[in-house]
């Protein structure tokens, strides 16, 4: 909406002004003064105006493309006939007063006609310096496991063979022997079956039967699914979480038992139930401390003997 | 038969690595109509301009298609060209093959393809395209702003020491605003009728200044660059030329003392002759109407008093409401804001005890010129408290009240405790329950934690009830930073309250057609590159009336909105866009939907063809008419009916 300007006495005193800075402050004062009829004279420092917007993806709380909502100000404050750009440039001195002001600008070497370049793109494309290839430095996965642990694992790579579909196969094999999915272990598949890592991750966290961290030697899963729920097993698992002082997903400090919760075993005449390791147990409430003391008396039965 | 042209970018690579930029030309050039297609690396550039304007007139073309980036980027530039050509500016038409071709497809040969069948169909509605004529307005160079709080004191004077002439319309009887009720402000604790006050007189004694206080906006006529606006003058029963602000009315008054007032927030009291406050602008007196015995009796003892007592005759009872039209050719709106009422929310007992009082209210007892004279009292036994508790975010931030903060509300509590322990010294205790402090401006961190050493007790969390006990509060407060719940029991507790819109902001929105967010807060064009515009041209927002500010960003907010309004006053005339909606009268047969449908206000029916107009100074060229009439007889100029149906046309 630009047009004539009004003959009144305030713009026979138009002068023209110097914006430092061209990001969207600069810009956005450089285009209402070049709108109200001023001269503009805007100097940045870079050798294109912007500053940090277009750094910026989106932009907070409306999600605008950052790009998208400057761009046409860019566009705008390039092609404005009133604002003449000093880009790549620096101030040097101020003198004067208010209203006559002398400013030095030091203009950057650009070492190019910004006159006759038409933004081909030809002279980035020629450059010798352009894209130095980087490359990140390689580390041998193999360095981070001990001889036997290479061992284990190689035989079980060796079984499933090196192909695409034998993660989940290898995955549960480690899963079987570690109780859990070792991060070194996970590494060193990735790079024997030339699988990116991210991968590997994907099928590792996808599966509930697998484990990134280390787990007891047994595995306690108390069933929460509607029938048993109804049947109490909310008690048990307050139960149980007295009795091994851990939470759902947690390991007891000894390394014995890991706690699960699950949501059907399918044995819902039972219930309410809890499995440890592979034996079911129909558990009523008070009940659990006993078993669990039977469970570890039975497990420490052999140690004493081996010590006596 | 138009004489088509079609120019082809490359846009260095942008355009030519996905689509076959040499196959696209030498197809366009086969297409019905086209007389000449040419592609060039940069067509925006000075070089492509060349190339289109001597092909104009080498092959005598009248129409010209671009097939470039988005018509956002270079119509505008395009346009120039084609117009330093010799062409209609309005008879071109730019097809985007680089944002819909080259840069959202990967297979070069189906984007190709894709890009054939957009310049196809550029062209098909390239046949049709009408020239056409923007026409010019020509400009008041006259500026309304309303509301004389410190945003509207702030633009007026940008805008008159521009040269312009500025009417200033405030509905109370002195200008100053909210500022004006404050002691101290954050974070410099200047004194804040000391910063304002010389702003006041600037603007009392500024030669292109024209102050309407206790006026309100009526109505309002017209559209950017002329507008009407209906003021009505409220009756102020005092002769201002006359007034000398001695006073004498208001000491003579049968009511002195016997009304609550508004400027101290009820913590004091008025006569019905009387003046807001010692620095008001102008320094005149008026008379209350809706309190004074005379006027609401019609008896004031034998004579009305205050009449009697002025020396200058000022009082006038003769007075009537007077109607001015202003006319002018942009307007600020800087409104303000309301703070919320907290009696809404019982559980805070503001309704039960004169001990629980707002921030605003507060902030009177602390003002030298309030009142107490400037001492911390208790409102219900005039005693010095011996411990004050803060509530923040009284309604804020709240799913069931308001969703949004305040911003100012920690920074204005810290500032108070500062003051309370300045005026009460270090024995009293002061407790502050918040939310989060947000303590985002310069030099307010730094200003929280000076306070956070003046021994202020600091919970985190909000109070479940405030109760009264008779001679204390009693506050249950759960701290989430140490997980206990404590029980404080205070002398008085602050309120510090959400800040809401104005009571009436809904019925101000209509009368200017303004749009309002989810909050009721009026609505900017952009929130981040427009936020000064409103959605009606010439219109502009400034202050608490956009959203809650703080004194820094309102005063930031009202010089922007005052050199938008510079913008569009320093010119003679403005150029309207013509691709906006038309009517074809013979067609159209009154039914008023498109009347109805139209946000900008720009569509009315003819008094006396009862067919509906086009004010093309209001539309903005939406397209709301054009699908809601019936009958087929709004038009979208250069966007009409066959134009788009030969555009679809080519492409299925």
């Amino acid at each position: 909406m630009a047009s004539k300007k009004r003959d009144s006495s305030s713009s026979k005193k138009h002068g023209s002004v110097l914006v430092l800075g061209g990001g969207i402050s600069g810009i956005q004062s450089a285009l209402d003064l070049a709108d109200a009829g001023f001269k503009v004279y805007l100097v940045e420092h870079g050798p294109s105006i912007g500053g940090t917007m277009p750094q910026l993806d989106k932009t907070f709380p409306t999600n605008d493309c950052a790009m998208c909502i400057l761009a046409p100000k860019l566009v705008a404050t390039g092609r404005h006939q009133n604002i003449q750009l000093i880009t790549y440039a620096d101030l040097k001195a101020i003198e004067g007063k208010p209203g006559d002001f002398v400013v030095t600008i030091n203009k950057k070497a650009r070492s190019v006609d910004e006159a006759l370049c038409n933004g081909c793109g030809l002279c980035v494309e020629n450059c010798l310096v352009r894209f130095k290839p980087q490359t990140p430095e390689k580390i041998d996965a193999k360095k981070d496991l001990e001889e036997k642990d290479l061992k284990k694992i190689d035989a079980i790579i060796k079984e499933y063979g090196k192909e695409n579909d034998s993660l989940i196969p290898i995955i549960q094999a480690i899963n079987e022997e570690y109780a859990y999915l070792p991060k070194n272990v996970l590494k060193y598949v990735s790079q024997e079956l030339d699988i990116p890592l991210s991968q590997v991750y994907h099928v590792a966290t996808f599966y509930t039967a697998f484990s990134l961290k280390p787990r007891g030697k047994h595995t306690i899963k108390v069933c929460t699914g509607t029938a048993c729920h109804v049947r109490g097993s909310p008690r048990i698992l307050d139960e149980v979480k007295r009795c091994l002082k851990i939470e759902p997903e947690e390991t007891t400090e000894d390394d014995m038992f890991t706690l699960e919760t699950v949501n059907c075993l399918g044995t819902c005449a039972i219930g309410p139930v809890v499995v440890i390791d592979d034996k079911y147990f129909m558990v009523k409430p008070g009940q659990f401390e006993k078993i669990i003391h039977q469970f570890i008396s039975e497990e420490k039965t052999p140690v004493v003997k081996e010590v006596s | 038969m138009r004489r088509i042209g079609v120019f082809v970018c490359h846009c260095g690579i942008n355009i030519a690595q996905n689509v076959d930029v040499e196959e696209l030309t030498k197809y366009a050039a086969t297409l019905d109509g086209v007389v000449v297609a040419k592609s060039y690396k940069y067509m925006c550039s000075d070089v492509g301009a060349t190339l289109i304007k001597d092909a104009i007139k080498k092959d005598k073309l009248d129409a010209i298609v671009i097939a470039s980036c988005s018509p956002r980027m270079h119509e505008h530039t395009f346009r120039e060209v084609v117009n330093d050509g010799g062409v209609n500016p309005y008879c071109l038409e730019i097809v985007n093959v680089r944002e819909q071709c080259s840069w959202a497809h990967n297979d070069r040969e189906k984007a190709t393809e894709k890009a054939k069948f957009l310049v196809r169909s550029g062209v098909a509605k390239a046949k049709l395209l009408e020239p056409l004529q923007s026409s010019k307005i020509k400009v008041n160079p006259n500026a309304l702003v309303i509301g004389a709080g410190i945003a509207g004191i702030q633009a007026s004077l940008d805008l008159a020491n521009e040269g312009l002439k500025v009417y200033l319309v405030e509905r109370e009887p002195s200008i100053g605003g909210r500022m004006s009720q404050l002691d101290k402000t954050f974070p410099t604790l200047d004194c804040s009728s000391c910063i304002l006050t010389p702003k006041m007189m600037e603007v009392a004694n500024h030669s292109n200044i024209e102050l309407l206080t206790y006026s309100e906006v009526v109505g309002i006529e017209g559209s950017i660059g002329n507008y009407t606006v209906k003021i009505r003058k409220k009756p102020r029963y005092v002769d201002v030329d006359k007034c000398t602000g001695c006073g004498d009315c208001a000491t003579a008054c049968r009511l002195k003392g016997r009304i609550s007032s508004e400027f101290d927030m009820g913590m004091g009291k008025r006569g019905a002759a009387y003046m807001p406050f010692p620095q008001a602008v102008p320094l005149k007196y008026v008379v209350d109407a809706s309190h004074c015995l005379f006027l609401t009796r019609g008896k004031c003892g034998d004579k009305p008093a205050c009449r009697e007592a002025c020396a200058q005759k000022a009082i006038n009872f003769d007075q009537k409401e007077e109607t001015v039209d202003l006319n002018v050719g942009a307007i600020i709106v800087s409104t303000g804001y309301d703070l919320l009422n907290p009696e809404k929310l019982y559980e805070y007992g503001y309704a039960n005890s004169p001990d629980v009082i707002t921030t605003l209210e507060l902030e009177r007892l602390i003002s030298s010129s309030g009142p107490t004279k400037g001492e911390i009292l208790r409102p219900s036994n005039q005693q010095k408290p011996k411990s004050v508790t803060f509530i923040l975010c009284v309604g804020s931030r709240d799913e069931t009240q308001c969703t949004w903060c305040c911003r100012i509300g920690c920074m204005s509590a810290l500032k108070q405790v500062y003051l309370l322990r300045e005026k009460l010294g270090e024995d009293v205790e002061i407790n502050i329950c918040y939310t989060d402090i947000r303590s985002y401006g310069k030099g307010y961190e730094e200003f929280y934690r000076k306070v956070r050493g003046l021994k202020t007790n600091m919970f985190r969390g909000r109070p479940s009830e405030v109760r009264n006990m008779g001679d204390f509060q009693k506050i249950d407060i759960f701290d989430t930073t140490t997980n206990k719940l404590f029980e404080i029991k205070t002398d008085m507790v602050v309120l510090v309250p959400e800040l809401v819109p104005r009571y009436d902001a809904d019925e101000f929105a209509r009368k200017l057609h303004l749009t309002q967010s989810g909050d009721k807060f009026f609505l900017e064009a952009h929130p981040k590159l427009r936020p000064m515009d409103t959605f009606v041209n010439g219109i502009f927002i400034a202050g608490c009336c956009q959203g809650p500010k703080d004194i820094q960003d309102t005063v930031s907010h009202a010089s922007g909105a005052a050199s938008r309004v510079a913008t569009i006053l320093s010119q003679e005339e403005l150029e309207i866009d013509p691709i906006i909606a038309a009517v074809d009268e013979d067609i159209c047969t009154g039914c008023g939907i498109c009347v109805e449908v139209c946000p900008y206000e720009a569509r009315t029916l003819n008094e006396k063809t009862k067919i509906a107009q086009v004010n093309e100074a209001l539309c903005m060229g939406c397209g709301a008419c054009i699908s809601a009439c019936p009958s087929n007889a709004s038009i979208h100029k250069n966007f009409t009916k066959q134009q788009l149906l030969n555009m679809v046309d080519e492409i299925v």
